[in-house]
């Protein structure tokens, strides 16, 4: 017995246990699948296509894949958001739909979390600060109770 | 203020005026009690997504809302050891006040220099948009005050090298 039992929450295990996580039925995607808009996504930066770049990243997002995948997809989605210019990021967030800034943000919020997002902290801080300005909050709170996490 | 601290402290501001939106919930789990379900954590119904807030590699602030409690925690900007130091000192001297400080947590978490733990009692007594500038005077402050102690710190110990080493002269 080396753990400490007293420490042990019995509660995890009661059966009546009340919330139970919805099953979204999210499909599981590998790095395979994903390759080929990763590829989408790098011509959108070579052709200096910000905006499709940020279209692609947006629709269709891996929620449901497993954690290295979705870190690669973040890293991906980063490199377009540091080609933008500073002067083009509202022409961009004009032409996204309400449920495409909200994905962004939800994107520019894991970014943050990790360590490759926090050395351009100052380009994904940029474009939170045009997206509130254009849209209002709406889609930080949107976020917080989102279920598709990525 | 410099070109990156601006979006930085809007960013900060308008994540905790998302979450500053709190009610007041009775524990799930034990009856007639009232804890910040942030900080127990086992009714993970209520617990909303944290949000992290990075400028760089140093500096950052992760909010953890609740239904009831908004976590704050903040990561003060230490790029030398006499900057850990003074930091140190500094958030220890207010967490032991903790007390008198109501929304401060006695103990910062993991990672992070300082926390701040907002119920929605000291919602409820006090202005919410009041909270949320004083969180970001506090960022703004903090870092100001940090590098004056420094500056301080630095003058007082060349005098000292001066006045010691005098007598050797």
């Amino acid at each position: 017995m080396e753990e400490d039992w007293r420490r042990i929450d019995v509660d995890q295990f009661d059966p009546e246990s009340q919330f139970v996580e919805d099953d979204l039925g999210l499909p599981s995607y590998t790095l395979e699948d994903l390759q080929g808009k990763f590829q989408q996504i790098r011509q959108s930066i070579a052709s200096n296509n910000i905006a499709e770049g940020i279209k692609l990243s947006v629709t269709d997002a891996p929620y449901g894949s497993a954690n290295d995948v979705k870190q690669s997809y973040l890293l991906a989605v980063l490199e377009v958001l540091n080609t933008a210019k500073q002067s083009e990021v509202n022409t961009v967030i004009s032409q996204l739909s309400t449920e495409e800034v909200d994905v962004l943000v939800k994107i520019v919020y894991a970014l943050m979390a990790t360590s490759e997002g926090q050395r351009s902290g100052g380009a994904l801080l940029g474009w939170l600060d045009k997206i509130v300005d254009s849209v209002g909050e709406g889609p930080i709170v949107r976020y917080l109770s989102d279920p598709y996490r990525i | 203020m410099s070109q990156s601290l601006k979006p930085y402290l809007t960013a900060v501001r308008h994540s905790l005026n998302a979450a500053l939106c709190l009610e007041n919930f009775s524990s799930q789990i034990v009856e007639r009690h009232n804890y910040p379900e942030i900080e127990n954590k086992k009714t993970t119904e209520v617990l909303l997504n944290p949000m992290m807030i990075s400028r760089n590699e140093k500096e950052r602030v992760l909010i953890e809302p609740s239904i009831n409690s908004v976590r704050v925690s903040i990561k003060i900007k230490q790029s030398d050891e006499i900057e850990s130091i003074l930091v140190d000192k500094f958030t220890r001297f207010l967490n032991k006040r903790a007390e008198t400080f109501l929304i401060l947590r006695r103990v910062p978490i993991e990672g992070y220099d300082i926390s701040f733990l907002i119920t929605n009692f000291h919602n409820e007594d006090m202005l919410k948009n009041k909270l949320v500038d004083f969180i970001i005077e506090f960022m703004e402050d903090v870092d100001k005050e940090i590098s004056e102690m420094k500056l301080f710190l630095n003058a007082r110990a060349r005098f000292v090298a001066e006045a010691y080493l005098s007598t050797f002269d």
